[in-house]
This record gives C-alpha cells, structure tokens and sequence, in this order.
C-alpha cells in the first residue's frame, strides 16, 4: 500500500471516531461508558479527533517524506512497511469499535455482568469458603449483632408509649464511646474502609430525619452506603428505590436484588449498588426488570451480616430510566 | 485500476460509517439481533475502557510533541543531577508532581529518553507518576478515609518502590544499549533548528495522528483482554486466595494488571474487594495496577523492544510483591 493509501485509511479512521464521539456526545450515551464528570476530557478528545482527521484527509506530507522524517527522527515510515494482511487487521482493530460503538452504544449492563461482578459476594462467599468461621472476629461480629438486636428491640418497648410513627433510633442517645467501640467491633476492625457517614453528612440527617426515604440518581450511592454502614438507624422508616432486578445463582425465586450500577470513571469500574428483596409477589419477575419498590426497612441476616431490606412492599414495573447508572459523586474540593 | 478499487472500498467505509452515525440509534439493533448480553456486555467494557483512555492517550501524545519541538536536550540535562543514583529522588519527586496517568506516561516517557534522559531515570518516571500523583492521592482518600493506613502504605510504599525499580535498572541496564526500538533511536537535532513555527505545529499534528495509530493498535488489544477479563472472570474465583498471606498479595496483582483500570478509579474497586482481602493485599493491588498493567505493556511494547518490556515486568513484581510481603510483616 501506497503512503497515499494508509493516510486517506487514516483519515477516515479518525472523522469516524469523531462521529463516534459526537454520536455519543449528543445522544447522551456516552454516559453509558463514561462518568459525567470525566466529560471535559471528551470534548477536547472529540475536538482533536475532528481536528487530526481533517488534517489527515488533506496531508500532503507524503511528498516531503524525507524532510519530515529526517527532522523529527520518530521515522514513522516504518508504520507504513508491512504486509497487506497486517494492515487489514490493525484497520479492522480501529474500524470495529467504531461500528459497535455506533450500532450498539445503547447496552446497558444488566443482571449478566451483576451476577459476575456479584451482589456482597465479599460478604457471602467469605463465609462460605470458611474464612470467617474459625475465627474470633467472625464471631465477635455475630455476637454483636445479636447483642444490637437485643438491644435495640428492648429499646423499643421503652420508647414505644408514643406509638405513633415508625420507632426511631435516636442516634444521640447511643453513648458516643458505645458506639465507636461497637462500629469497631462490628466492622471487624479494618475490613469495613469507607465511611459513609463521614461522606454523607447532610444526607444522613436527611434519611434520620425523614419517613420517607425517596431514592433518587443523585443520592441512589449515598442512600445504599448508609443502609449498609448502620442499617439499624433507619429501621422502620418507608423507602422507595428503583433498580433492575437480578439473582445470584443460589437465589430463591422470591429472592431478588433490586439495584443498580454506580461508576466512578467508566463503565469498567462499575459496582452493583443495591438491596436484597424477599417476597412472594416477586417470584413472577424476571431478571432485568426494572421497578419502582416502596416498603418499610427492616434488617435482615445474611451469612451473619446484617442487611438491609424492605417488607410490606409494593412494586411497580417502570420504565428503563434514560440515564440508567448512577455515578459516584466526590467533591474533592471539600477535603 | 488496483489503486482506483482501494479508493472505492476507502469511500465505502467511510460512507458506512457515515450511516451508521446518522441512522444507528433508529435501527436499535441490540433488540433486534438477539446478541447473547455477555457479548454486549464485553462490547460495551471493552469501548468505555479504550474511551476513557483516548483523551488521555492525546494529552500524552500532544505534551510529548511539544516537549519534541519546544523543549532542547540541553534543558532537559540541565536539570538532571549528572550523578546517575543521586537522579533518581528527583525523579520520583518529578513523576509525584506531575498528575499524568499511566497511559498518558508511555510516550512522554519515551519522549524523554529520545532527549537523553537515562533510562533508569525514566522509568522512574514511569512507575512512579500513575500512582504517585495528587488526583490519585485524592481519590484513594476517599476510598479509603476511615482505613487511612492504605492511603499512607499505597504512596509511601509506592516511593521506596520506584526507588528501588530505579536501582536495579541501573544495574542491569547500566552498560546495555537502548532498549527503544530502533526507529525511535536517540534524535540528532541538526535539522530541527531551520524548520518555522508553522512546520512545528504542523509537525506536531502530524506526530499526534501518527502516534495514535501507533499506540492505538496495542491499547485495542489491550482494552479487549481487560474487558475479556471483566466480563468474564466470576469474583468468585478471587475470594478463596483472599486472606491468605502469601497469595493474596499474589492475587490482586495478577487482578490488577489483567483490570488494566485507571489509576485514579482502581481506588474505589480496591475498596470494594476489602472485605474479601487483606489489607496487604489491597494495598498490593493499589501500588502494583498504575505500574504494571496489561493496557500499559501493551502501550510500551509500542516504543520499547519486547525483551525489555519484559524484564522490566519482571522486575517491578519481584520488587512489589518482597515489600509487600515486608510491609504485611511489619505491620501486622
């Protein structure tokens, strides 16, 4: 192949990554590779991309070769020595992304890349293989728990005489040293890192302060990661969550996981944020259904661990929402 | 004729192309086709990884040119100390600095040893700018805020680490020839001088495009064993090796370089893998994943002969995986 020839190639290579871009761009669907906020990176790629492409298209460098070369000594000639077959496949490397890229941008991760990503496997699995169970903290964290629980249902009756509205945890009332000592001992010292209250603040008060915890995109990560941290708090208290629904292998058909996918950067760093539903109404949804859940929170066991969960719940099947993922949000600003 | 034929298949493309872009989002062919969704689900990891990267891929590409045309040899070896063991903090220093991620780094790098930086000092630089770098310190803060240990053993670890990589390059590389392939040889800068300002910038789109497809091809090959990986590989399979001392480190390596993740995001996956492994382990995942991963050997098999790439791997995990093991030691 001429040079003429690899540069023209070239050229459209690039416009059409640009109209891949700007496809994207404009539908919106970049955000199902991407995370909004990386999103400056892309005009300036897709601007570059348009630029280089154009420029490309109209080089004349091929008849000064060997001035160019002989000035920057990068001797990308070399590039273009090789055989017919090589090329076709590096081309057909570049040109096929642009076209899944296109014919395809609208997928959307669903319950497949849940099941291999897994729904708290940490949780499960560590104490199916065993990790936990010989040992000290595993049962420390289960005694704990039952300790919580006790606790917090004798707590309950001496708070009850209002009986109105949902029983409150107050979390003022906890002794600050128990507490520390109990989020200690039930994290199991360094296995539990983030710390969503301290991520949360405002947020938190919010869910505490409120009876009707709505899930929305923009507090769907911080909502999930305070049930997780201290599901006890918001017990009793109703939520509303939607998400798509799948199962893990060892799943019951009224057991199923309503969440969705929370990305920091992009797609490949996707994580399932969710909760995990028992009810008889649900043994007839299938998979990759999305739905409108609203019940009351309640704590559920799970290998030893202590969910969260809604009872009393009500679905609605709904419609799969434009921007499907949620995106983990942090203001660096304010370290 | 032949060159006519090529001509027409070339407009073909571009024509196809061209429908694709203006009438794919009608034809919703996903619905259509009955793709099995592991196979859109491989697709869709697959183009986010080489998307997210390309910005990135640019920028490199672009400071690399214009350190070519703009800056001289002679200001890069002024501020190198002549003394090739006493260059090596500096480096460090330089690649904690400079906010550049690891795909970004290939061709600066090598950009910078065609202006007669030393290699072990490059690779240094290498190593050392993915991890430590102030966005990348950001974000494992998050990540980690409440197990501030990982965010202390990822950076300082990571210090002694590019130290060391340093050492032992210079020790074995010390009296060997270039190891860049041999078309990106060290420049003679004779003819640069007579060139305008408007051939440099030409020159510098030019170098840009042609760079893209150079390191284009390889960061393809690799995005799509990473997603290959990411789609394909149950957790699962991970969790048995979690709390062993010795394989857990081993483990998330291995995970960390077939993830080929960015280094500012491996933070928030390293976080949700802590409670399977130990924290050694995590922190392994977290020092060794920007060094070495298989998009970045990938992007310097591009510049670099082959044999090289290769025991500079090599060197990185035998250096990685002892200090690991050290630092586990020690502390707990």
């Amino acid at each position: 192949m001429s040079k003429t020839t690899h540069l023209f190639i070239r050229g459209v290579i690039l416009l059409g990554f640009t109209m891949l871009l700007f496809n994207l761009i404009w539908t919106g669907d970049i955000n199902r590779f991407i995370a909004p906020r990386m999103m400056p990176y892309f005009y300036f790629a897709l601007v570059v991309m348009g630029v280089l492409g154009t420029i490309q298209l109209f080089r004349n460098d091929h008849d000064e070769d060997h001035d160019h070369h002989e000035a920057c000594h990068c001797a990308h000639d070399h590039d273009y020595q090789g055989s017919k077959k090589k090329f076709a496949f590096i081309y057909a490397l570049f040109i096929i992304p642009i076209f899944t890229g296109l014919l395809f941008s609208g997928h959307v991760l669903g319950s497949s890349q849940a099941q291999t990503m897994g729904f708290k496997h940490e949780l499960r699995l560590a104490t199916e293989t065993g990790i936990y169970a010989n040992n000290e903290e595993s049962q420390q964290v289960a005694q704990q728990i039952e300790q919580d629980r006790e606790e917090s249902a004798t707590g309950d009756e001496n708070n009850d005489p209002s009986s109105s509205g949902p029983p409150e945890i107050d979390e003022d009332e906890v002794p600050e040293e128990y507490r520390e000592h109990d989020e200690e001992r039930y994290d199991g010292g360094d296995m539990e890192i983030l710390t969503p209250e301290s991520m949360y603040p405002e947020l938190k008060d919010e869910m505490l302060a409120t009876d009707h915890i709505v899930m929305t995109e923009d507090n769907y990560v911080g909502v999930i990661s305070l049930l997780e941290e201290n599901p006890d708090a918001y017990v009793g208290k109703e939520l509303t969550i939607e998400g798509f629904t799948f199962r893990e292998d060892d799943f019951n058909n009224d057991q199923l996981v309503v969440g969705r996918f929370g990305i920091t950067c992009c797609t490949a760093d996707a994580g399932i944020f969710g909760l995990l539903l028992e009810d008889s109404q649900l043994q007839e949804i299938r998979d990759d259904t999305w739905l409108r859940v609203t019940g009351t929170i309640e704590t559920v066991e799970y290998n030893n661990w202590q969910l969260a969960t809604l009872e009393d719940i009500g679905i609605e099947r709904i419609e799969q929402p434009d921007d499907p993922y949620v995106y983990e949000q942090f203001d660096y600003s304010e370290l | 004729m032949k060159g006519f034929l090529r001509e027409g298949v070339i407009y073909a493309l571009l024509f196809l192309i061209f429908f694709a872009f203006l009438f794919a989002d009608t034809m919703a062919l996903d619905d259509r086709l009955n793709i099995p969704s592991r196979v859109l689900d491989f697709n869709t990891i697959f183009l986010s990884i080489f998307l997210e990267a390309i910005p990135f891929v640019l920028l490199g590409v672009f400071v690399s040119s214009i350190i070519q045309v703009f800056v001289s040899d002679q200001t890069i070896q002024k501020y190198i100390p002549s003394n090739p063991l006493g260059a090596i903090f500096p480096a460090v220093i330089a690649g904690a600095v400079f906010p550049i991620c690891e795909c970004a780094i290939v061709p600066i790098v090598r950009r910078l040893m065609q202006k007669g930086m030393k290699l072990h000092v490059a690779m240094v630089i290498l190593v050392s700018a993915p991890v430590l770098n102030p966005i990348v310190l950001l974000s494992t803060f998050y990540a980690f805020s409440s197990d501030l240990i990982v965010v202390y053993a990822r950076m300082g670890l990571a210090f002694i680490i590019a130290m060391l990589v340093g050492l032992v390059i210079y020790a074995i590389y010390r009296n060997k020839t270039n190891p860049l392939r041999e078309q990106f040889g060290a420049i003679t800068h004779e003819h640069q001088a007579n060139r305008s300002f408007t051939q440099k910038i030409k020159d510098i789109f030019y170098h840009a495009s042609d760079e893209f497809f150079t390191m284009g091809k390889f960061l393809l090959i690799g995005a799509a064993f990473a997603s290959f990986i990411q789609t394909f590989l149950a957790r699962e399979v991970l969790v048995q090796f979690g709390m062993d001392p010795f394989l857990g480190p081993a483990v998330m390596m291995a995970f960390a370089y077939f993830l080929s993740l960015c280094s500012e995001a491996d933070a928030f996956v390293g976080a949700s893998l802590s409670q399977i492994f130990s924290t050694s382990s995590i922190v392994a995942f977290l020092v060794y994943g920007p060094m070495m991963d298989l998009k970045n050997t990938l992007l310097m098999l591009a510049y670099f002969k082959a044999r090289f790439v290769f025991t500079l791997i090599a060197v990185v995990t035998f250096i990685v995986y002892p200090v690991i093991l050290i630092f586990q030691a020690l502390m707990f």
